[in-house]
């Protein structure tokens, strides 16, 4: 009977070691596109000045012309998942089983980062301006 | 995966890229991003900065210049704020392999015509018959893609 408790123990140990191992890593990033500019704007490439309408983007703050500055945009993701074919009957990006990824082979647990989906919440800004590339 | 808040502010609403998270993503090949921007219960365990958004799902802060009669103009600070239902879907193909390198996706907001009416005229945030129209175009705003190089642009994606 021990022996029988151990071996289900192991096995439990290795199943959610493969499904820990077994996947791919993803970035969720965010950014605004004001520097694709309307008629009559223009843009530095040091960082200093985008423009919608003859305005200008400093201290902190976007003028979309007409008199409208913003200062902050927050919106609220309620989900975002991924739609496709995970291998081996695994389950859709958003932690569940999906419409395609029937069967799964990853149980939902603790130990599984996959159903635990966000393993990070890395927040931080990076400094990929987009004036190089305008 | 989710909920998480975009939280935009200076350099960051005008191009710079923000990372959100990253998160593990089960071998495979998917074809399809789906994000959904709707509001979230404070109480469902969430995150300090979504609990921070009391049921909205959009707040834009800012300013606006009003005229005045002499030609000039004053500032008043606004804070519009939505409780938007969006749902947005963006064909990419992305292939996860075991340790491979990691894929970006980036949500893209594009704030030029947040404000614009149809005809170009100015929609004052602070008016609440412009509620509709300006959520209208915060839906168009944003839009999802693959963007293993952070090269902005249409990336990897298929639009």
């Amino acid at each position: 009977m021990g022996a029988t408790k151990l071996v289900v123990t192991l096995l439990c140990v290795l199943f959610a070691s493969a499904c820990k191992s077994n996947s791919g890593n993803m970035s969720i990033n965010a950014q605004g596109s004001a520097s694709a500019l309307v008629d009559g704007g223009s843009i530095s490439d040091d960082g200093g000045t985008v423009s919608a309408d003859g305005g200008s983007a400093q201290g902190g703050v976007l003028d979309l012309g007409q008199g409208i500055e913003v200062s902050r945009a927050r919106i609220v993701i309620a989900s975002l998942s991924l739609e496709g074919h995970p291998d081996a009957g695994g389950m859709s990006a958003d932690g569940g089983n999906g419409s395609i990824g029937k069967g799964s082979r990853c149980p939902a647990s603790a130990a599984n980062p996959i159903t635990a989906t966000t393993r990070a919440t890395t927040i931080a800004a990076r400094a990929t301006s987009s004036w190089a590339r305008s | 995966m989710g909920p998480f808040l975009i939280d935009l502010t200076g350099a960051q609403i005008n191009g710079d890229l923000v990372q959100i998270f990253d998160a593990d993503v089960p071998p495979g090949t998917y074809n399809e991003i789906r994000f959904v921007i709707a509001p979230v219960d404070a109480d469902a365990g969430v995150s300090d900065q979504v609990a921070a958004m009391k049921g909205a799902s959009v707040i834009i802060d800012g300013t606006i210049a009003e005229p005045l009669s002499d030609g000039g103009t004053f500032d008043t600070s606004f804070s519009f704020t939505s409780s938007l239902h969006a749902t947005q879907k963006a064909e990419v193909k992305m292939t996860f392999a075991v340790d491979s390198a990691t894929h970006n996706v980036t949500l893209t907001i594009d704030p030029r015509n947040w404000f614009n009416g149809p005809d170009g005229s100015r929609l004052d945030p602070a008016f609440a018959g412009n509620q509709a129209a300006i959520e209208d175009n915060l839906r168009r705003s944003i839009r999802a893609r693959a963007d293993d190089d952070h090269g902005g642009g249409d990336g990897d994606g298929h639009h």
